[in-house]
C-alpha cells in the first residue's frame, strides 16, 4: 500500500439528489475516517456513473471507453479500494450499474478489495444485495468486504445508535468500513497482485517484458515455448 | 507502399431505400470494385471468409481466382483467412494453386473468425482456437517449404509422406500477414516467423493499434529478422469522401447511423474523432491518413473498407475512384518519402523470389517425381519397386 490509500467510489444512482450517492458518501467517509486512525492519507474520488451513460453504452457497441471513461477505468485500476453502490432495481443492481462492469476489463477487478453498498425504497429489497449483487464481484474474484451494506428509504431516517432499526445505517456503514480498513492494512489487494506477478512468471510469460506497453500487452507465450522448441 | 481495398462481403439493406442486393449481385459487384481497383491504380484486393449469414465469401480462392483472371498486376489478399477452422493442408493447396495461375499475385492475412459457431460448425472447438491457429500455421509453412512432410499434432489427422501440390510458385510460398486487433499472441507469432502483422484498426483508437503494432516490432527484433522498424505492418482503413466535406457528411450520416456495425453506438462525429474512419474530402482523408505513420511506424501496406454498411454499388464505384486517383498518389509519394531506406518494401512475389535466389541460388522448376504427387499415390507395389 503506498502512503496514500486511493479509494475510488461509484455510485450509481439515476436521479439527483439521489439515495444511492448518500449513501456512496457516508461509505466514503466512513471508510477515509477508519483509514485515518491508522494514519493513512486517503484520497477520495467520486464517480457519478449516470454522467458516463452514453459512454458505457458506446463501449459496450465499440469494445473500447473513450478518453472520459478510460480515466475512469484507469482511476479504478489504480484503486487501493473501490466503493461501489448502487440501487436495487427488479431485484438486481441499476442496469446502469451492470452495464458499466460490463464495459471494464475483469481483470481490473481481480482482487481488488470492494465495499458493496445498495439502496431501495423498502428494506423487503435487501437480500438483492447478497442473492443479485454479491455474485458478480465473485465472478470477477473481487475481494468484498464481509459486510454489505443496504439502505433502505427508511433507514435515512434512524441512523443514530439505538434508535428504530436494530442495526442502524450508521453502525453498519462503520462496520463495513472498518473491515475495509482492515482488509487494507492486511495487505489484501496489495499483496495479491504480487502473488499473481510471480504466478505469470513461473508459467512463462514473456522473458522480456516489452517495457512501455500496457500489462494486456505482455498476455502472450513466446513462441518457441508454444511449439516445444525451447 | 502498397494500398489497396477490402470486403468483408456483407449483405447489408441500404438504409435510405431499403433495397437489398441479392448474393449474386453482392458478388459481381466485388468482382467490378477489384477490377476498378485496379485501373485506378490501387495494389491491392483482399476478401474474407465467412461460413455465416449475411456474408457471402465463403470461398476465397474461388472469388480471387475469377478476378485474377480479369487484372493483370493487381494483388490478390484476404481478410481473413480462417487458419483455425480450414485444414492448412487445403489452405496450402488452395493458395500455392492461386499463386500458380496468377503468376504470383498472392498473399494471405491469417485470422481466427468473426463468430463463435463457425468452429463447432467446423469440428473445432473455440476455447482452443489460439493453439489450433498455432499449430495449423506451423503446419502451413512446412508445407508450402518442405517438400515431404511427415507430422503429427493435436487438431489434425497425422500426415506421413505427404507432399502438398502444387509446389509454391518459383519455390516461394506466398506471403502470410497476421491480422488481429486484440490478442498479443497473434502478434508473438507474426513476429516469430518474420512474417507481417495487419492490424485492422478501423474500429479502434491509435492507442490501442500503435500498441499492438509496438510489440510486434519489438518482438519481430527479438526474433533476429531484423530491427523493430523494419518489420512489415499493414493497417485498415476507412473513408467516406466528397468534393465537398459537408455533402459527405450529409451523405454518410444514414448508412453510419443504420450499419450494423455502428448503429445506436458513438456519433459519427465521436466515432471519427477515435477511429481511423475519415468522412470529408479527399484531401482531408489524405491528411488524416498522413498521420498514421507517427503511430505505428513507416509501414507497407495500407487497406481500405469501401463497400460496408448498404452503400449502393455506384457510389462504392465511385469511391474507389476517389481513394485511386485523389487520395492515394498523393499518400504514396509523401508517406514514401518519409520512409528510411532501411524499411523494406511492401513484400511482392518478384523481390521474394530474388531475394531467396540472392541466398539459394536460382530456383530448379523441373518436376521432381522424388517430390512431386506421384510419391503419396503410389499403389504400395510400386512404392516396394521404388525403395529398392
Amino acid at each position: 500500500m503506498t502512503d496514500t490509500v486511493r479509494l475510488v467510489a461509484l455510485s450509481a444512482g439515476l436521479s439527483t439528489p439521489s439515495s444511492t450517492r448518500m449513501l456512496t458518501d457516508q461509505l466514503s467517509r466512513a471508510a477515509a475516517t477508519a483509514l485515518g486512525r491508522d494514519g493513512a492519507e486517503v484520497d477520495v474520488t467520486t464517480v457519478e456513473l449516470r454522467e458516463y451513460a452514453h459512454a458505457i453504452t458506446d463501449a459496450l457497441l465499440t469494445r473500447f471507453p473513450d478518453e472520459r471513461l478510460s480515466m475512469v477505468i484507469e482511476s479504478v485500476r489504480a484503486a487501493d479500494a473501490v466503493i461501489a453502490v448502487t440501487p436495487v432495481f427488479n431485484v438486481g443492481p441499476s442496469g446502469l450499474f451492470k452495464t458499466f462492469f460490463d464495459a471494464v476489463d475483469v481483470e481490473v477487478w481481480r482482487n481488488k478489495p470492494v465495499l458493496l453498498g445498495a439502496t431501495a425504497g423498502t428494506a423487503r429489497h435487501s437480500l438483492a444485495i447478497d442473492y443479485a449483487i454479491r455474485p458478480l464481484f465473485g465472478y470477477l474474484k473481487a475481494e468484498v468486504v464481509p459486510t454489505v451494506v443496504f439502505a433502505a428509504s427508511a433507514d435515512f431516517g434512524a441512523d443514530t445508535d439505538g434508535q428504530a432499526d436494530e442495526q442502524p445505517l450508521a453502525a453498519r456503514v462503520r462496520r463495513a468500513a472498518t473491515e475495509l480498513a482492515t482488509m487494507l492494512s492486511a495487505g489484501i489487494g496489495s499483496s495479491a497482485v504480487t502473488a499473481e506477478t510471480s504466478e505469470s512468471a513461473a508459467d512463462g510469460t514473456p522473458e522480456e517484458p516489452a517495457s512501455t506497453l500496457d500489462a494486456e500487452f505482455s498476455d502472450f507465450v513466446p513462441m518457441g515455448k508454444l511449439l516445444g522448441r525451447d | 507502399m502498397q494500398f489497396g481495398i477490402f470486403t468483408i462481403a456483407d449483405i447489408t439493406p441500404d438504409p435510405t431505400t431499403g433495397r437489398v442486393p441479392t448474393e449474386n449481385e453482392r458478388l459481381r459487384s466485388m468482382v467490378e470494385q477489384a477490377t476498378l481497383a485496379e485501373q485506378v491504380g490501387l495494389d491491392v484486393f483482399a476478401v474474407g471468409e465467412h461460413h455465416n449469414p449475411p456474408f457471402v465469401t465463403s470461398s476465397p480462392t474461388t472469388t480471387l481466382a475469377y478476378i485474377g483472371a480479369r487484372t493483370t498486376d493487381l494483388i490478390l489478399s484476404t481478410a481473413t483467412t480462417l487458419i483455425t477452422t480450414n485444414d492448412p493442408v487445403k489452405i496450402a493447396e488452395d493458395y500455392a494453386m492461386l499463386q500458380h495461375l496468377t503468376g504470383g499475385r498472392v498473399d494471405l492475412v491469417m485470422g481466427r473468425g468473426n463468430t463463435g459457431p463457425v468452429y463447432p460448425w467446423f469440428g473445432q472447438d473455440i476455447r482452443k482456437g489460439v493453439e489450433i491457429a498455432i499449430e495449423n500455421y506451423d503446419l502451413l509453412r512446412r508445407l508450402w517449404t518442405e517438400d515431404v512432410v511427415d507430422w503429427e499434432g493435436s487438431f489434425r489427422t497425422p500426415l506421413q509422406q505427404f507432399t502438398s501440390t502444387p509446389r509454391p510458385l518459383d519455390g516461394v510460398a506466398p506471403f502470410v500477414w497476421h491480422g488481429s486487433i486484440r490478442s498479443p499472441q497473434i502478434a508473438e507469432q507474426a513476429a516469430y516467423y518474420g512474417d507481417g502483422f495487419l492490424h485492422n484498426n478501423i474500429f479502434w483508437p491509435m492507442s490501442h493499434t500503435q500498441q499492438m503494432v509496438q510489440l510486434y516490432r519489438e518482438r519481430y527484433e527479438h526474433y533476429g529478422h531484423g530491427t523493430a522498424r523494419q518489420a512489415y505492418v499493414g493497417l485498415g482503413g476507412q473513408a467516406f469522401m466528397r468534393k465537398n466535406s459537408q455533402d459527405a457528411w450529409n451523405e454518410f450520416r444514414p448508412y453510419f447511423d443504420n450499419a450494423p456495425v455502428y448503429g445506436g453506438g458513438p456519433s459519427m462525429e465521436d466515432f471519427t474523432r477515435a477511429t481511423p474512419l475519415t468522412v470529408g474530402s479527399p484531401e482531408q482523408v489524405v491528411e488524416r491518413y498522413l498521420t498514421m505513420a507517427d503511430g505505428v511506424g513507416d509501414y507497407q501496406r495500407q487497406m481500405f473498407l469501401m463497400d460496408h454498411a448498404g452503400l449502393p454499388q455506384k457510389t462504392v464505384l465511385e469511391q474507389i475512384e476517389l481513394l485511386g486517383t485523389e487520395v492515394v498518389p498523393v499518400l504514396r509519394r509523401e508517406l514514401e518519402a518519409r520512409k528510411p531506406a532501411d524499411v523494406p518494401e511492401a513484400p511482392t512475389h518478384a523481390a521474394r523470389v530474388a531475394e531467396s535466389e540472392s541466398r539459394r541460388g536460382a530456383f530448379d522448376d523441373a518436376y521432381k517425381f522424388e517430390t512431386g504427387d506421384n510419391w503419396t499415390g503410389l499403389r504400395a507395389e510400386d512404392a516396394e519397386n521404388r525403395t529398392r
